[in-house]
């Protein structure tokens, strides 16, 4: 599996561009953060990785075919998108939010058969929510619901998962737990591209980062070369320390002045 | 799907089909159920009672089986829909479309025929607005529920027009009894249409059940799920509009059966519209049947059926809510 943005631009309506040639590639196997400012772009090159959204300039290709190339369906078999806000309008049980998953293999006067019902307990199995799956989405805690909707891409049979912002509304503990799912499940060949406001996560579960600034790539590259000072200053207009524990752990800590209000 | 849940589908479907046995029996001309029993299984062609259940009573039944079942089917797709469990047959301007319709045909002619024929035809104009304009902008549920309202408005403002040059000791009563809702007019003929488009709206709406689930998702998360978005939007909706559409020309404006009963529906059976839309046709078949069986025998003349899924919907709503409110405070 390989997805690939090349040079891609993209502008909502006639407005001016929220991304600009933006180059960007994830393999089987990678977990790649996309960090930057609010209304950097990176929901947006999401969007366009996921083909929800059509670059207005410069093409994602995924294994070789241009994206617009497949078809929605086919698309959807291989790149699940987990979205930053679940805000279901209905009480749906994690085992109906799963199966729905398996929509890009369901006919359109279909059901979901007996193979899709397979595929949603095989999944469930996989990020370990079998236990929850007749609880209602909306009872669940933030990191299961983050799971739920992993388990949903799995469901989907994807390869490349896109998750935006997954562990905004999560503790460190919870966040650890999903990003030990994401790390187990990469291994065994699954991709993952996490947009986040967290280069400290990065550092600890990122095989890739990309800096985005107004819609550009200020760099990209591995997180330990990538997140530095510098990058972080030019990225979010303000000061940080990267600082290296006794076991070699790496963090990343806002420099706050005493004159800055506190 | 759980087992008591399935128990509780099938409960649901035999619901409509025992009470319609029962309301045949039932009437305030003739003795009592022994007679109406007698009189059904009569071979005497001349038998008033046997004459009167099959000419009168039965396609009543039919159709108010059918006009319970499109409401509340509609009910719950638009729901669906527009992501909004507040939302019923009004929001997309169809039943407006309709009372002006009926009213306008009411004023020009008065005939029966004209009359269904009107509020169809306005109810579809007025659903081909809402997309049309709707469509221009985006489609998004936000857009047609916004451009909903705004036409919704027109044909009100339409319907006042109306009322306003109405005779008002012939036609205005007419116009006004015409909107209270009710069967009084049902018969084998005006039931003809009625079940063919119920056949078509309702089967077409069945048939996708499943997939209205993606599209409560939104539109960004259902098209990532390889979804086509606008074009199965539409097609629900129009569905739902033609549902909507025949059941107002039939009989008139019945509310809350297509707001109330999704929500009993979905408290039974789940959210999944695989099950929700069996069970809510089903469930608003059994209640505007029962209703209309006591709009029909309660008093000596005709209770207007919009009056009483008024009387019914109401207390059962704000039931609904302080049930849902508590749960929610529950939950948190």
């Amino acid at each position: 599996m390989k997805l690939e943005a090349d040079r891609v631009s993209f502008a909502y309506g006639r407005g001016s561009p929220c991304l600009h040639r933006v180059s960007f590639a994830i393999e089987a196997r990678e977990i790649a953060f996309i960090l930057g400012a609010n209304g950097s772009g990176k929901t947006t090159l999401l969007g366009c990785l996921a083909g929800t959204r059509r670059p207005t300039n410069g093409t994602v290709v995924l294994d070789g075919r241009p994206l617009h190339a497949l078809a929605a369906r086919e698309r959807a078999k291989r790149i699940g998108v987990v979205p930053q806000l679940h805000d279901p309008a209905f009480p749906f049980s994690v085992e109906e939010t799963v199966g729905l998953g398996r929509a890009p293999y369901v006919g359109l006067f279909s059901r979901p058969s007996r193979e899709d019902r397979l595929a949603v307990e095989r999944a469930l199995d996989v990020v370990g929510l079998t236990a929850l799956r007749r609880r209602s989405t909306m009872r669940l805690s933030g990191g299961e619901r983050q799971l739920v909707w992993i388990a949903r891409g799995l469901a989907q049979g994807a390869s490349c998962l896109l998750l935006d912002e997954p562990t905004a509304h999560l503790d460190p503990q919870h966040e650890h737990a999903l990003f030990a799912v994401i790390r187990r499940l990469a291994t065994d060949g699954a991709a993952f591209v996490v947009a986040s406001h967290h280069p400290g996560s990065a550092l600890l579960y990122a095989t890739h980062v990309t800096f985005l600034k107004g819609g550009a790539v200020l760099r990209s590259g591995p997180p330990e070369k990538t997140i530095t000072a510098n990058a972080l200053r030019e990225t979010y207009g303000m000061e940080f320390v990267v600082v290296t524990g006794q076991e070699g752990e790496r963090a990343v800590v806002p420099r706050i002045c005493s004159a800055d209000p506190r | 799907m759980s087992s008591p849940r399935r128990r509780l589908l099938w409960l649901l479907y035999a619901l409509p089909v025992g009470i319609f046995f029962a309301t045949l029996l039932m009437g305030r001309y003739g003795g009592g159920v022994g007679d109406a029993l007698r009189a059904l299984f009569s071979t005497d062609t001349s038998d008033v009672l046997h004459s009167l259940i099959l000419r009168v009573r039965l396609p009543r039944a039919l159709a108010a089986l059918l006009v319970g079942a499109n409401l509340a089917a509609s009910g719950a797709v638009l729901q669906g829909l527009f992501r909004n469990p507040l939302v019923d047959a009004r929001i997309l301007g169809v039943s407006s479309g309709a009372a002006f319709g009926a009213s306008l045909a009411i004023l020009l002619s008065g005939s029966a025929l004209a009359v269904q024929t009107g509020a169809f035809a306005f109810a579809l104009l007025a659903m081909a607005c809402v997309l049309a304009i709707g469509w221009r902008m985006g489609a998004a549920p936000l857009v047609l529920l916004l451009v909903g309202i705004a036409v919704s408005a027109l044909f009100d403002s339409l319907l006042g027009l109306v009322k306003v040059v109405a005779d008002p000791l012939s036609k205005l009563p007419s116009i006004t009894y015409w909107l209270l809702g009710g069967l009084s007019g049902a018969s084998w003929s005006t039931l003809a249409p009625l079940a063919a488009l119920s056949v078509l709206g309702l089967g077409f709406l069945v048939l996708v059940r499943w997939r209205l689930n993606l599209l409560t998702l939104g539109d960004d998360e259902a098209a990532s799920l390889g979804v086509r978005v606008r074009p199965l939007r539409a097609a629900m909706v129009v569905a739902a509009s033609v549902l909507i559409a025949a059941s107002v020309s039939q009989a008139g404006m019945i509310g809350w059966i297509g707001l109330v009963v999704p929500h009993v529906a979905r408290a039974w059976v789940g959210p999944d519209h695989a099950r929700l839309l069996p069970a809510s046709a089903a469930l608003g078949a059994a209640i505007l049947l029962a209703l209309d069986t006591v709009a029909r025998t309660a008093l000596p003349s005709e209770i207007p059926l919009g009056i009483l899924t008024g009387l019914l919907g109401v207390p059962a709503f704000l039931f609904l809510l302080v049930g849902y409110l508590r749960a929610r405070g529950a939950a948190r």
